[in-house]
Order: C-alpha cells, then structure tokens, then sequence
C-alpha cells in the first residue's frame, strides 16, 4: 500500500515536471521561430522587389521608432568613463538617427569582466546586442554555448554587412564555425610579425646590436651576451609560465587555449595536426629554457607575478616576446618613452595572417538581441563612418583628445577617455593615435601586403563534442607547462623525464581524440577551400 | 454554578487564541528572514537542473537538452579525480578534528585571561586573520617561503642551520599539506573559539565553585565540567562542517600556493580543479554539475553524522 502511494506520488509529480517543462520549453522555441519567421516575411517581399538574395531586406526602413544597440566597450580593470559617455552616445546618435535610423546605448565593460558579464547578461536576457567576442571572452571558448547568433539567419551579413563583407573578404571566414558565421573580425590590419621587443638604449650601452631577424638559436645567443654584459639585468623573463611563450618564437599554426588542440608545423607543406608537448620543438625549448634557468638568464621563478611588462618598463628586464607589428611598437614605445628609454624589435617569426590573429579581436551579435538587423546596421555603419568609429574610439575632441601639433590625423588623448581594447571602426580611415606618427596606416597596409596569409586562417575548431577533454587537457597543461618554462627541473633528465610524464598525462586526458577530431576537420576544411587539390592532398597524407 | 460551566468550554476556545497572537509577532519577524532563505537558497534550487543539461543560452534552461551525467564526466575524467577527491576529504576531516582541539584549547586558556586590557587585546589578534582576505594571506605566507627573499629561508634555513641553500618551498609538495592545515588554523581558530568561548561563559560558574570546594585541580574542572558541557556544541559544529566536507576553502588551495603546478599533487581540490578545467570553456551545465555533486555528498555526510550521533545519544542530535 505504502509503496503504491509513493509510486504514484512520483509519477505524478514527474508527469506534473515534464508538463512544466514542456510548456516552457515550447513556449520559448515558439517565440525564437515566431520572431525569425516574421523577419523574413517582411523581407520575402521587399527583397523580391528589389531582385537580391533572399533573406532580411537590404533596405533599412527609416519609417519605424529607431531601435537603441547596446555594444560592449571594454576598458582596462579600474577606469571609469561613464561621465562622458551620455554625451558621446549623443554625438553618435546625431549621426546614426538620420543615417540608419539607431541609437547606441555604450556598455563599458571591464576586461577582467567582459565573460562573465556577457554570459550573465544573454543568460539573463538583459538588453546587449553587439559583444566583444576577444581577448578573454574568444570566439573559441563561445563556440559550444550558443552565446552568438548566426548572422548567417536571413543572409544578414551578406544583405545588411555589405561593408564588412568588402573589408574583411576571406576574413570573415575565420568567424565561420560549421557554416554559422557567429563573429566578424573587428580590426581592419591582421596581419603581424612575433618576436622579441627589446630595450635599445640597453643594448647600446652593451655594445650589442640586435639584427631585424632571428632564429631561436640566435636569440639564446643574444641572451647569453646580455647576461655577460650585465648579470644585474633579467635578459629574458617568462612570468608565471602559463602562457606558451614558445608561441612567440617559432612559426606554427596553434589551436585551443595554449595549444589544447593541437598544432600544425607548417600549415602550407603538410597540415598535420600534432600535440605540441610531444614534438621535439618543445623538448628542445624546454631543454634551453632548463639551461637559461641554470646560467641565470631568466629568474625560473613561477611565483613572480609581476608582468614582463613591469619589468621591462623598470628596465630590470632586457626584452619580452611580442607581437611584432606598427602597433604593439607604438604602444610598448609610448611607455617606454615615458620611462625614459627607446625600444627595438626583433622578429622570429615572420608577418603572417593567422587564424589566431584574426580572432584576437572580434564582433558578434548576442543570441538574445532583439534586432540582430540593427545590431548589424551599427556595426556596418560603423566601418563605413570614421566620425562615428573615431566617437567610439577617443571620444569628443576636446575633452578627451586633441590633435597633436600639425595634424589633422594623429590625436592626443588627455586620459579622460581611452577604451584600451575597443576596437571598431576602419583603422585605415580613422586618427591616429599618438605616439605613433602619420605613416602608421602606411605601416600597417605595408605589414599587411608583406604578411603569407596561412590556409588555416578562416578556420576554428568546433570542439563543442569536446567539452570534458578540453577542461582536462588545459588543467594538465597548466600543472606541467610553469615548471617546464620556468627551467626548475634538477638537470636534463629530469627535464625530459618531466615532459613525458606531462605527455603521458595529455595522453590519458584525450588530448589524442581531440586532435584526431580537429585533423578530420582541418581536411574537410582544405578540401572545401581548394576543391579537388585538396582532396587528392589528403588522400595521399592519409596514405602516409 | 451556570457561570462557572459556561466559563470552562469558553476557555480552550480563549487560549487558543491567545496562543495565535502571542506567536504572530514571531513569525512577523520571521518573514524577513524566510524572504531571504526563500531567495537566496531555495530558488537556485530551480538551476539544479542545469547539472543533467547542455545548456545553451538560446534555449534557456529548461529548453536545453538533457544528456545525463555527462556533466559529471570531466570531475572522474582522469586520475586527478582520485588525488583531488582525497585531498578534498582528507583536509577536511584533518581540520575538523584539529578546529574543535584548538578551538576548545584556546576558548579555556582564553576564558582564563582576567586583565581586560589583555582580553581585549587576544581577541583583537586572534580574530584578525579570520578577517583577511586569502589574497593577503597568501602573500603573507610568501614573505616567509619565497625561496630568495623569504624570511624563513633567510634567517633559520641558512643563518641558524647554516646551510648554503634554501628550501624551494614553492616546488616541493611535502611541505604542504603542513603548511596548509598551518595557515588554516591559524586563519580559522578565532572563529572557532569565539563559539565555544560563548558556550563557555554560558555555564553556570556554580558548578566550578563546588568543584572547587571539593579540591577539584584546574585540569580536573576543565575534563569533568567544561568538556562534557560543552558536548552539544562540539557535536553541532562536527555535524555541521561534515557538511562542507567536499568543498574546500577555494583561496586557501589556489592563491597560497600561488597556484604552482608542482604542488597540485597535494593542493589539487575540487573546487580548484573545476575552477582550473573550466577556465576555458565556460561551460554552465559543468560547474553546477561539480557544485551539485558537493551538495550530494554533503549532504549524505550530515544525515550520516546526525544519524549516528542520534542513535548514541538522541538529546545531541541536530534533528
């Protein structure tokens, strides 16, 4: 008696659960279909008249109340810019109202803050429409949660991104994930050498010249000449150790956080996917750092939190790995100037257009915007109108920037305003800001030309199937990859010995699964970019 | 006669009433507190579901699909799962045993201080840890580690020992799990003794003035009167932290050992590893599936606990 109430208390209550469930589950893919169908009802009809593809119209209707868009403009942690920002929204909307009939609503967002605040918010469907899909909160941590909406639905990039789609071209690609294009590239220049940066007042004093170019062997070289000429100063730091540095110095396609998902050596000969801890690269870089640890080149200190960037602008550090690029110079040289020194580069891995770089900065459009069609009027507009990028970008001249002395292009920022990685807008038409001079666009479509663009550039890994090894793989990435940079291992062996036990661990974690995955769709990938070649490419690597 | 029959049913009738309005103002007062509970602990409850989803932000939660356990996967993927399990579960029970000793211990000694000048100022220095963050903790701690600059090093290792080179503290994981339970204790043992110093003054000085006229030594006062008073609120707080057995005081594994690769053998805890696996990927459905699973065993330790203690003796138990 008692276990037939209690059986029918449970099923009732199941029976009452899935009910609620269903109603709720209904009731929200009801909406989700309903607001996608009337959008392309209404341009069903209007796109026809016009005669272009189908989907949402390439009209923007003037007509209607103008809808606001909430876009994310992520700030350095501790600014605040919200006293200018009414105004600046004004500026901007004084611009946008007549031109495409929208209002923007500024969200500053704190860069340690960005990911949980935009997951939060789609979560919670607060009002966001344009999200910065970067830095920490990249497109491919976004990739398996459905944060982004396609802007592929009703061809809205193709119909209302025509801006975009002439600026970024094959670019755009890298936004793509299985057909879904859930982000476009925000920075107009890609393109981007790797290296060193160095202090060369240092290197004068020394007596040392740095050549343009190196290789890795050199590169030890100059750190062990550096230590001669003055032990007191850091020739080489890699912080805590748990960012690859390695990144920095040799040449490879890379994919995941910290290489998760394997690499590719050397993307145009042979597009194999390997796991970058066991390839003898590594070893060999793990063995030098081991020997730069020993020799006191580099502190091997996992402990130390202090940034290379610290050190270096205390001139306690001979030179960082960097991106190598019209850019990073300017900003690194601005401090430096400010610290009293002058900086030089030295590139070891040549310009190139990586997938990596692409991704470093991107756009997308929240999966709960209300008019994902306005979300990407803005943000065309936005590349098409230097005012409008140059208001998001510096704000109001005046009161957050002045132009510097006989230019009308370079700005002076005064510090009321500085969104540090807020990047919108085409950088070839907007200012330019100081220190860097009037060439710099010049320099930067130079770089651009000079860059090989790699045929892995438009491609992302979908490792939404891989959630649970991708967790595992980057915790035990993080136990092993400190000690190894940091050089702390006893001797040679010890070193060695470590890296197996690391790659045994990476073994037992899948990392192998994931690769094999991700080589399966790096072939599907070459073999739709180049059609037949390709296929006849991968059938005889798969014959190896 | 008549009066006196009517006045007698009239009466149960009466109290009962008189009960009703007598209890109204408490349970007025209890509505603020229940608002909160009802908010902050009961409508999470509602996310749980989360744990057996894949949750995508278009569908919400409860248009997500279900998948399972899978959730639960990443926690039991590798052998971490074992080192971290053990860590979790050994800490703990180490630190609940050695809180009620310390706490007790130092509660009496406190209880023994009569200068207020002095009371004031070992309840100041006691507390004090317990309100720091971990961060500044951990930095403390790296004032006395920290193989080139650290105090410890600098001044025993090789000016009272002699020897040429410190101790890599940060690298060699045998160290830690006393320095581990070093800190927590020391960070903790103010909380602890606050409670059992308020159940200490809260028993009747009478009992010690007998035993006292009976020539009971202090030891003997404190084994036969103060311990065994203090019983039911040893057995409260054993139960009670039995229940966060499997979490773990975040801060204190990741930020005091700086969050070394070396040491993860021994400060590898659950709540470290979800928060190390998920940094890339924030993934929802597997954070509330760790979150629910410490809920689970939490849980099933405090029952446990309770039962047991019911059975020995039912006047200590918690419910």
């Amino acid at each position: 008696m008692k276990t037939k109430r209690l059986l029918a208390l449970l099923l009732t209550s199941a029976m009452t659960a899935s009910m609620i469930l269903a109603g709720c589950g209904g009731g929200s893919s009801e909406t989700s279909s309903g607001s996608g169908s009337t959008g392309s009802d209404s341009t069903g009809a209007e796109s026809s008249a016009e005669g272009t593809t189908e989907g949402v119209s390439t009209q923007i209707d003037m007509e209607e109340e103008p809808y606001t868009v909430a876009i994310q403009v992520v700030t350095l942690p501790g600014s605040d810019f919200s006293a200018g920002e009414a105004a600046r929204e004004e500026a901007i909307n004084a611009i946008t109202v007549p031109a495409i009939n929208c209002k923007v609503d500024i969200q500053e967002v704190w860069i340690s803050e960005v990911a949980n605040t935009t997951s939060m918010a789609v979560a919670g469907s607060e009002k966001v429409d344009l999200l910065h899909v970067a830095t920490v909160n990249p497109l491919s941590s976004l990739v398996g949660s459905d944060i982004l909406y396609d802007m592929n639905t009703d061809n809205l990039l193709q119909n209302r991104g025509q801006a975009l789609v002439e600026i970024f071209g094959d670019e755009l690609a890298a936004g793509n994930v299985n057909g879904k294009q859930l982000a476009v590239p925000a920075k107009t220049f890609n393109a981007t050498g790797k290296g060193i940066i160095y202090n060369k007042t240092m290197a004068d004093e020394m007596g040392i010249t740095v050549p343009e170019t190196m290789t890795f062997e050199e590169l030890s070289d100059l750190l062990y000449q550096v230590h001669e000429a003055n032990p007191d100063v850091m020739a080489y730091y890699t912080g805590g150790g748990e960012l690859n540095y390695l990144f920095w110095l040799e040449s490879y396609e890379t994919f995941g956080t910290e290489s998760s998902y394997g690499i590719i050596l050397d993307a145009s000969e042979d597009p194999t996917v390997v796991n970058m801890y066991a390839t003898d690269m590594f070893k060999d870089y793990c063995l030098q750092t081991f020997h730069w640890t020993q020799d006191g080149i580099q502190p091997g200190d996992p402990t130390d939190t202090n940034t290379a960037q610290d050190y270096f602008n205390a001139q306690n550090l001979f030179c960082a790995v960097a991106s190598v690029n019209p850019e990073q110079m300017a900003s690194w040289g601005a401090n430096a100037s400010s610290a009293g020194f002058e900086i030089g580069s030295s590139m070891l891995v040549e310009p190139t257009i990586t997938n990596s770089a692409i991704t470093e900065y991107m756009w997308g459009i929240a999966i709960n915007s209300e008019r994902p069609d306005k979300a990407m009027d803005f943000l065309n507009f936005l590349y098409t109108n230097a005012e409008v990028a140059n208001l998001l970008k510096y704000g109001i001249e005046g009161d957050n920037y002045d132009f510097a002395e006989g230019s009308d292009k370079v700005v002076v920022l005064n510090g009321t305003y500085d969104p540090m990685f807020y990047y919108g807008g085409n950088e070839a038409d907007m200012f330019i800001k100081s220190p860097a001079g009037e060439d710099y666009v010049d320099q930067l479509q130079a770089m651009e030309d000079e860059a090989t663009v790699s045929p892995l550039a438009g491609y992302m890994f979908d490792d939404s199937n891989f959630q649970t090894e991708s967790s595992v793989i980057y915790s035990t990435i993080m136990e092993y990859l400190p000690r190894l940079q940091c050089g702390m291992c006893e001797s040679e062996e010890a070193t060695l010995a470590l890296i197996d036990e690391f790659n045994q661990r990476l073994d037992a974690a899948g990392i192998n699964d994931v690769i094999a995955a991700n080589q399966e769709q790096v072939d599907a990938y070459l073999a739709a970019q180049s059609g037949t070649t390709a296929d006849t490419a991968a059938a005889e690597s798969a014959a190896e | 006669m008549k009066a006196q029959a009517k006045a007698v049913p009239a009466s149960p009738g009466k109290k009962k009433k008189k009960n009703w309005k007598h209890w109204l103002p408490f349970y007025i007062m209890f509505i603020p507190g229940f608002v909160y509970l009802f908010i902050n602990n009961y409508m999470p409850l509602y996310g749980l579901q989360l744990a057996f989803k894949q949750f995508s932000y278009q569908k919400g939660i409860t248009g997500s699909p279900w998948i399972g356990l899978k959730n639960f996967q990443f926690l039991f993927a590798t052998n971490d799962a074992f080192i971290m399990i053990r860590n979790t579960l050994l800490y703990n029970i180490v630190w609940i045993i050695l809180g009620v000793i310390f706490g007790i211990a130092v509660a009496i000694l406190f209880n023994e201080v009569t200068s207020k000048l002095a009371k004031k100022f070992y309840q100041t220095a006691i507390l004090l840890p317990y309100l720091m963050s971990m961060v500044v903790v951990a930095y403390l701690v790296y004032a006395f580690l920290s193989t080139d600059t650290g105090l410890i090093n600098n001044t025993i290792i090789k000016g009272l020992l002699g020897k040429e080179e410190g101790i890599s503290w940060y690298t060699e994981s045998a160290y830690w799990p006393f320095i581990l339970t070093f800190v927590q204790q020391w960070k903790q043992i103010g909380f602890g003794m606050l409670l059992y110093l308020s159940s200490i003054l809260g028993i009747d000085q009478a009992y010690y003035e007998a035993a006292m006229l009976d020539g009971a030594s202090k030891w003997q006062q404190i084994r036969k009167i103060t311990i065994p008073l203090l019983k039911p609120t040893i057995i409260m707080l054993v139960i009670l932290n039995l229940g966060q057995v499997f979490r773990s005081d975040f801060g204190l594994f990741y930020q005091v050992p700086m969050n070394q690769g070396a040491l993860y053998s021994v400060t590898q805890t659950i709540d470290t590893y979800v928060y190390r696996a998920l940094l890339v990927n924030n993934n929802l459905g597997m954070s509330a599936a760790a979150s629910f699973l410490q809920s689970v065993v939490g849980f099933i330790f405090i029952v446990t606990a309770n039962g047991i203690v019911r059975k020995m003796d039912s006047n200590s138990s918690l419910f």
